[in-house]
């Protein structure tokens, strides 16, 4: 890989690395790190991307995720993994509509958020995320569903433009 | 909140909802990236075979190592037991213990 297909895809797909780690782990220290460490890794080894496999955001975001997992487990934080194991309701106050979206996207299960993440913000098909996150399209299906159904209860009061943004 | 008095959203205006969050990398990122890439050019320019043969390592299946230690387990066994039997005098040549082409 020369410096300037190094340097497109960086610039093409930096901000998809970065908004993934950051909006999974809501720590901008951590999802600076787990992108450095994901275009780094490609950097080092461009042959481990298969183009046969999917493109190449693809690639980097199931390594941005997988860094991700691999922070919580070695930060110890291993209980919010699980499909259900966070069902806490935040309190939404007023506030700027990003920050109210970020509290509620956080207060998901995380394969409920990536699987939420990887849908609204990459635009990922469920065969795509399924892919991604090596789980079949029905789980992917049900996580989104699960996710989604919460977020349109708590994001409700932001319906008007109330958040404040 | 009260979230269950609400009406919930709809799908399209949930996705309006959170398309508000927006994130974008920072120009530090870029910066430690570019610094990494510039590192890695430069460390692998100055590669060379003589630099392998100093610095460098080879990874081994195991399958291979326990196969080659067996070879020469047997080898040396083999050279050994062989020089033992030609030198115990005991006049007799054996096929086995000494091979023609072996001076005993």
């Amino acid at each position: 890989m020369t410096k300037q297909e190094f340097q497109r895809a960086f610039q093409d797909h930096k901000d998809a690395v970065y908004g993934f780690a950051l909006r999974m782990t809501s720590s901008v220290q951590v999802a600076e790190d787990v992108a450095q460490d994901c275009f780094v890794e490609l950097l080092r080894h461009p042959g481990h991307f298969d183009p046969a496999r999917g493109p190449v955001r693809q690639y980097l975001l199931g390594m941005a995720r997988n860094l991700v997992f691999r922070y919580w487990r070695t930060s110890r934080r291993l209980d919010p993994i699980e499909d259900d194991a966070r069902s806490d309701t935040p309190d939404l106050i007023a506030g700027p509509i990003a920050s109210l979206v970020e509290v509620a996207v956080q207060s998901l299960p995380p394969l409920q958020r990536e699987a939420l993440l990887l849908f609204e913000y990459e635009g990922f098909t469920l065969e795509e995320i399924g892919r991604l996150v090596d789980a079949d399209v029905g789980t992917v299906k049900s996580r989104l569903h699960r996710a989604r159904e919460k977020l349109r209860y708590l994001l409700a009061p932001l319906k008007n433009g109330s958040g404040g943004n | 909140m009260d979230e269950h008095k609400r009406e919930p959203l709809t799908d399209d205006q949930l996705s309006a909802i959170m398309k508000k969050w927006i994130v974008v990398a920072p120009e530090s990122l870029e910066n430690r990236v570019l610094d990494a890439h510039t590192d890695i050019a430069a460390s692998k320019s100055r590669r060379s075979w003589w630099h392998f043969l100093l610095k460098g390592y080879v990874r081994v299946p195991t399958p291979v190592v326990c196969l080659v230690a067996i070879l020469m387990i047997a080898l040396v066994w083999r050279s050994t037991w062989v020089a033992a039997t030609c030198t115990a005098g005991s006049g007799v040549r054996s096929a086995v213990s000494c091979p023609a082409n072996q001076k005993c």
